[in-house]
């Protein structure tokens, strides 16, 4: 059983935003922590949904949101470093 | 047998029609369009935002109801009859085809067609087609909307964004839990 690492939710999250991204000249080793994807206009309300079922789907399906500030939910490093620590521990081979 | 349309009177009509054209581009999204849209006889409650541009049912705007606290973004569009499918003449008494329940938000540019409800607390995004009825507390999307989460909150005029978001809980791909009228199932 392995911990699951901010890094590696970011590393997916970023990698599913490639192209929005791309879009607006930034690479995924670019983006800063603080980096808002909601006001920077990487995603919208539907990408929300989007990114939150996905992660979801890749890292826990107990995953709950009510313990973050609502205003670090769309900011990339803080979504990573919560989903990563209320993720639960997966079997890698 | 086509149910006919009810006789509107030429005074009347006239009057309606003047004053959705000036609801639609008057100033006071809580003051004068609603008040504008109530004279036509639009059933609509306390506390409700009506953005630029909206076009609520021209011809039979009292079979349209809007409940409280419901925010309607702007050159949105609300249709509350078919020509091929009219309620029966003993019917029209208090008839009523779009039904906004209170505290639902309609992003910009959304249609919404005859015959649904819009369930408490639900949301409607930008540019979307409602063509049946949506459950309370969920979030639609598309053309045809469909639901794509649930609404832990509803989406107030004072409601932050991302506290809604935060609320959200996503509905799997393909989950169709429409139903034909609210409280019918």
């Amino acid at each position: 059983m392995s911990r699951v690492m901010a890094e590696d939710v970011r590393s997916f999250v970023l990698t599913r935003l490639a192209g929005p991204l791309r879009a607006k000249g930034l690479m995924v080793q670019d983006v800063p922590d603080d980096f808002d994807l909601l006001t920077e206009g990487v995603i919208d309300s539907f990408g929300i949904v989007e990114l939150i079922s996905s992660v979801l789907e890749a890292f826990g399906s107990d995953v709950d949101f009510e313990d973050l500030n609502a205003e670090d939910l769309t900011i990339i490093g803080s979504f990573c470093r919560y989903v990563a620590e209320k993720s639960v521990p997966v079997n890698r081979q | 047998m086509i149910n006919q349309l009810p006789e509107e009177s030429v005074l009347g009509g006239m009057i309606n029609r003047i004053l959705a054209v000036v609801a639609r581009f008057a100033p006071g999204i809580t003051t004068w369009r609603v008040r504008l849209h109530r004279w036509r006889g639009v059933r609509i409650g306390k506390d409700v935002h009506i953005g630029a541009d909206v076009l609520i049912e021209t011809g039979f705007p009292s079979w349209i109801s809007i409940g409280n606290n419901v925010q309607i973004g702007m050159r949105s569009t609300i249709i509350a009859h078919y020509h091929g499918l009219l309620p029966k003449q003993e019917d029209l008494r208090d008839y009523v085809s779009v039904r906004i329940e209170d505290d639902v938000s309609i992003g910009a540019g959304v249609i919404i067609l005859p015959n649904v409800t819009i369930g408490y607390g639900s949301v409607v995004t930008a540019g979307s087609v409602v063509s049946s009825s949506v459950p309370p507390l969920t979030l639609v999307q598309g053309n045809p909307a469909r639901p794509i989460a649930r609404c832990g909150i509803p989406l107030s005029f004072t409601t932050p964004l991302k506290e809604f978001y935060r609320k959200l809980k996503p509905l799997p791909a393909g989950d169709s839990t429409f139903v034909s009228r609210s409280g019918d199932g």
